[in-house]
């Protein structure tokens, strides 16, 4: 684990100090789908659920964007909804493509009834997009997401899961098109 | 006169709505999270996984007898742990397998009992339960898989069109509540002809000589829908006529005498 946070952070620092364009749309919508590779302490494979996300992006820093938005999903936990925070580091690769890594932070509630459950996490990711037109892009992501919901732990010993997403995303909206500032 | 529209073609841009609405009433639905009853509340040996929960009897061998069992649609697989543990201890030659699904509802994995079943080898004979939509889906995982599983339990539910079971081999047992408000018994009795010729059973150890190709019909006065389960009043259902440790208790005794006559 600690070599795949030291290769994100590299990876990080690689593109915020390397110059060149960013193809990048403000907002988009996000199509999941979430493997499982273990539970609590336990390897275990198969398909924990899915969702949609909605997503805005906030020019922080050169290619790097501020991440925000809402996901709406399943897991074998429950239907979620989470507030999605995190960082995206864009690479251009050509005028029409580019790579992209990031980090977030889920937060938000498992929905049961009566009263919904917290429910949190960290994942990081990586892909790739392409520009279709000036108004819209495609882009195909994986990474790895933690996540975990403590109160869920009075009902059963299983409350955290690790998953590999597997996300298609598209994006609208201004193209931005920008050189970083070094 | 107006006529009803069935068969006229959508465009798609409605249909697009459809799928789009349908998405939205999946991603927003909640699920019934029952009463905490963990591992260390059972009477018997409890193993959690992210696939399913096993009960089995402490003491002795492990059973041959096996009971998979599918949990209503959008309720939490725990709150049937309660009265499935109190089965096992009743009959401490059955082992219990409560199946979990995706978003709580069984329809994104009515085939996951089928995978479970090598896990289990000792285990010579299958039943297979539910309730509500999980009984649907028992019905399903039957109809594509008739020889692993000598009966169906159903509670409280029924199955669809698509799952003709009329000429299974094995033994079906309807359990229904007087006092369900969402499954009627007009609901039970119109989907008779998709299961094996009736029986209906008049009290809890009346069973027919041939159990072969046969659904036993039994109603439990007073019992409503939610507590097949332990996850409180259930919107839709009517109030029960009897509590639940009492509904719980007239279903151990029906499904132990049902195992016992049939396994």
């Amino acid at each position: 684990m600690k070599k795949v946070i030291r290769l994100f952070v590299l990876v990080f620092a690689l593109g915020l100090s390397s110059p060149g364009s960013v193809y990048a749309q403000e907002w988009g919508l996000q199509v999941k789908s979430f493997r499982r590779i273990a539970y609590g302490n336990q390897w275990s494979g198969g398909w924990s659920g899915g969702a949609v996300a909605a997503n805005y992006w906030w020019p922080l820093h050169g290619n790097t964007y501020l991440e925000t938005g809402l996901e709406f999903g399943f897991t074998g936990l429950a239907t979620h909804t989470l507030a999605l925070v995190g960082v995206q580091q864009f690479f251009p690769v050509s005028q029409k493509s580019w790579l992209v890594a990031g980090l977030q932070l889920p937060q938000g509630i498992l929905l049961f009834r009566p009263s919904p459950l917290y429910m949190g996490g960290i994942g990081i990711s990586a892909g790739a997009g392409y520009q279709l037109s000036p108004g819209f892009a495609l882009s195909l992501q994986t990474g790895l997401r933690y996540y975990a919901s403590p109160p869920y732990r009075e009902y059963s010993p299983v409350y955290r899961y690790w998953d590999i997403p597997i996300e298609l995303h598209v994006r609208f909206g201004r193209r931005i098109h920008q050189q970083t500032a070094r | 006169m107006n006529q009803p529209n069935y068969g006229k073609r959508h465009s798609g841009g409605w249909l697009r709505y459809q799928y789009l609405l349908t998405l939205a009433c999946l991603l927003s639905a909640c699920s019934y999270l029952g009463d905490p009853f963990l591992p260390r509340d059972a009477r018997n040996r409890m193993h959690v996984t992210a696939e399913y929960i096993h009960i089995r009897s402490a003491t002795g061998n492990p059973a041959t007898k096996g009971l998979m069992f599918y949990p209503g649609g959008l309720v939490d697989p725990h709150a049937y742990l309660e009265w499935l543990d109190q089965l096992v201890t009743a009959q401490p030659d059955l082992q219990v397998v409560l199946v979990k699904a995706p978003a709580n509802l069984a329809v994104f994995s009515p085939q996951r009992g089928k995978r479970l079943l090598g896990e289990f080898p000792e285990v010579r004979q299958w039943m297979v339960a539910g309730h509500s939509l999980g009984g649907t889906m028992a019905c399903r995982l039957v109809n594509t898989n008739r020889n692993d599983f000598a009966a169906i339990i159903l509670l409280a539910a029924y199955p669809t069109d698509s799952d003709n079971l009329s000429d299974w081999g094995g033994t079906v047992l309807s359990i229904t509540g007087s006092a369900d408000g969402l499954v009627s018994p007009d609901d039970i009795s119109r989907r008779a002809d998709l299961l094996p010729p009736s029986f209906p059973m008049t009290r809890p150890d009346d069973f027919p000589a041939e159990l072969t190709n046969r659904t036993l019909y039994f109603q439990i006065a007073g019992a409503n829908h939610a507590q097949f389960g332990s996850y409180g009043p259930q919107k839709g259902d009517n109030p029960a006529g009897i509590s639940r440790p009492q509904q719980h208790s007239a279903m151990i005794e029906l499904i132990s005498n049902f195992t016992r006559e049939l396994l």
